[in-house]
């Protein structure tokens, strides 16, 4: 050997794997640590971009579940409106680590949700779940009780969960000078902002990997086998209150958030990290699996995302998969349903109201 | 707002499922009583009823039928659909149950008017309004003996307040109040010895199903319809 190059694979070397091949023929752009098995329990929480993988896991035959199920009767048009199967459990959006740590405390015990209501015009909105119901809820204790019912469906998650995947979609965050944060600033999706009380936090990289670190070793402590994967939400942020421009807002966020995603999954044996976010990011897809906005990811890209999910777990684990999931992600990214961004519920996509000149 | 009749009811469409059984006995056997209207039948029981279906003028699937023809049904002067929508007291006992899971009151109204919309009966019905302007009356399927629920007066109309808001004014047809003892329990007298129309036949059910009123119970919803249908 005359260096440490020459034994590497081909997937080590742009040319070999990028530049000479069509986008649609990368290949083991990821090395799943787990053989996630369709009969394994999966849950989903974190940013918008998750719900595109709680949905692709469902259809296609693995096991997504959802802990706080809708009424029998209600349609699925009415079970999306009021946020069922969404996420795992009626969270809502948890962008931050911060809040992942404060679900986790509550479903644990470990610390109990603030009584905090918002009130607006003879409706009741959840400040931790804003717009979990469209026009809130009829009142403060309807709230509360429904709220609870979240924290124990999300505990339940926890419990009996083989996998948790989480997707991280912001680094700034806004709280109640208390302590506790909010997943919305105060006064957007509801509520009314106090310069006294809420405070804006842009998180750094110790405060988001600790937080991080924190929620899975809680989770981990009630549930011993649950494994955890962790994505990055490729989608750039509606605003920034940072100061800076949005466009560097985004990078800077998304790159500490890569960072942290990749450093917890390298020291911990129980977290593995998928690159849904470089799939779409990267140089190689050239932007085009964004909508026209250039911020919603179409639904060519969730289709290439979770058509390279499928396909890594079954080039390194295939005997596992049914013939009949073997032949679907073999496929090429095929459109079945024309889902995208619209189809997403994306608490922070209410931020563009308070842009200027929409 | 479904208009009232303006003119003497002479044929009536009875569309359901094996609930109509009893309803069909009773008419058999009073025909010779009502000899100024008709009323036919087309019926499909149990997992046949969702099959029930309004093609063009006509109806397909009927399993069970007083008529030999199927391919016109649009020229009564009144329908009354008999199936599976939601009941008053199904509409209770469902804002019971969600209420006892923490379910909002917003999520409990649109998961009964959805339980109603997504009713075959209600399928039928607007199926129906494209072919007929002549008025098209609802009822709920059968209030089952097994229920243990009990109401007040209060609490039986305002669950009637509730499906009429839901179908619009003047479409359902609530079961007649004969049927119930006064805390809105359906009377042992209309439920024993059953009678439900079964695959192709009326048949009657030996003891007490539970499920279907008996020839007695048929008749005073016979008579409801009539009364309903003779309005102007």
């Amino acid at each position: 050997m005359t260096n440490p190059y020459e034994n590497l694979p081909s997937s080590a070397f742009w040319k070999l794997a990028v530049a000479q091949k069509s986008l649609f023929d990368i290949e083991q752009i990821w090395n799943p640590r787990f053989k996630i098995e369709p009969d394994k329990k999966v849950v989903t929480f974190g940013s918008c971009f998750a719900q595109h993988i709680g949905n692709a896991l469902s259809s296609r035959g693995f096991s997504w579940i959802s802990t706080e199920n809708a009424p029998a009767t209600l349609s699925a048009a009415n079970a999306k409106r009021f946020n069922y199967d969404v996420f795992s459990s009626r969270t809502g959006n948890i962008y931050t680590t911060s809040l992942l740590y404060q679900w986790t405390q509550w479903a644990l015990g470990k610390t109990k949700c603030p009584e905090e209501v918002w009130e607006q015009d003879g409706r009741f909105y959840d400040p931790f779940r804003p717009v979990i119901e469209p026009n809130g809820f009829a009142s403060a204790e309807e709230m509360k009780l429904s709220r609870n019912v979240a924290i124990k469906a999300f505990k339940k998650c926890i419990e009996t969960a083989d996998y948790f995947v989480f997707t991280l979609g912001l680094t700034e965050s806004w709280k109640n000078k208390a302590g506790y944060e909010y997943p919305m600033c105060p006064g957007t999706a509801a509520g009314v902002f106090n310069e006294a009380e809420h405070i804006y936090e842009n998180q750094d990289y110790p405060t988001i990997i600790e937080n991080l670190y924190s929620s899975i070793k809680l989770m981990h402590d009630l549930n011993k086998n649950i494994k955890f994967i962790l994505t990055v939400s490729p989608v750039p942020l509606t605003a920034t209150y940072s100061g800076n421009h949005v466009v560097v807002a985004t990078m800077e966020s998304k790159s500490i958030l890569r960072a942290v995603a990749g450093q917890v999954a390298k020291t911990l044996d129980n977290v593995d990290y998928f690159p849904s976010y470089e799939l779409i990011n990267s140089p190689t897809s050239k932007g085009i699996f964004f909508e026209p906005n250039q911020r919603g990811v179409n639904h060519y890209g969730v289709s290439f995302v979770m058509d390279q999910f499928f396909a890594c777990l079954a080039k390194k684990f295939g005997a596992f998969l049914t013939e009949d999931l073997s032949q679907d992600v073999k496929k090429k990214p095929e459109i079945t349903e024309k889902k995208s961004e619209a189809d997403v519920v994306c608490e922070e996509e209410l931020l563009n109201a308070f842009g200027g000149g929409k | 707002m479904q208009a009232e009749l303006t003119k003497p009811v002479q044929s009536i469409c009875v569309i359901g499922n094996s609930y109509v059984g009893a309803m069909f006995k009773a008419y058999g056997n009073r025909k010779d009583e009502l000899p100024d209207v008709k009323i036919d039948f087309y019926t499909a029981a149990g997992r046949d009823f969702p099959l029930l279906d309004i093609v063009g003028n006509g109806i397909a699937n009927v399993k069970f039928s007083n008529k030999k023809e199927f391919a016109n049904i649009s020229n009564y002067d009144a329908y009354f659909i008999y199936g599976d929508m939601l009941s008053t007291h199904g509409v209770i006992q469902m804002e019971r149950d969600l209420t006892r899971f923490a379910y909002s009151r917003q999520v409990i109204n649109c998961a009964i008017v959805d339980s109603i919309n997504s009713s075959c009966t209600f399928k039928i019905y607007s199926k129906l309004k494209k072919i007929t302007r002549a008025p098209i009356y609802i009822l709920s399927h059968n209030i089952l003996q097994v229920t243990k629920l009990s109401l007040s007066k209060e609490q039986y109309f305002q669950s009637i307040s509730v499906i009429e808001k839901i179908l619009g004014e003047n479409i359902y047809h609530p079961f007649p109040e004969e049927l119930f003892d006064e805390a809105f329990v359906p009377k042992e007298l209309y439920y024993s010895g059953s009678v439900k129309l079964n695959g192709q036949t009326a048949t009657e059910v030996a003891g007490h199903d539970r499920y279907h009123m008996n020839e007695l119970g048929g008749s005073l919803i016979l008579d409801s319809i009539l009364k309903r249908a003779a309005k102007s």
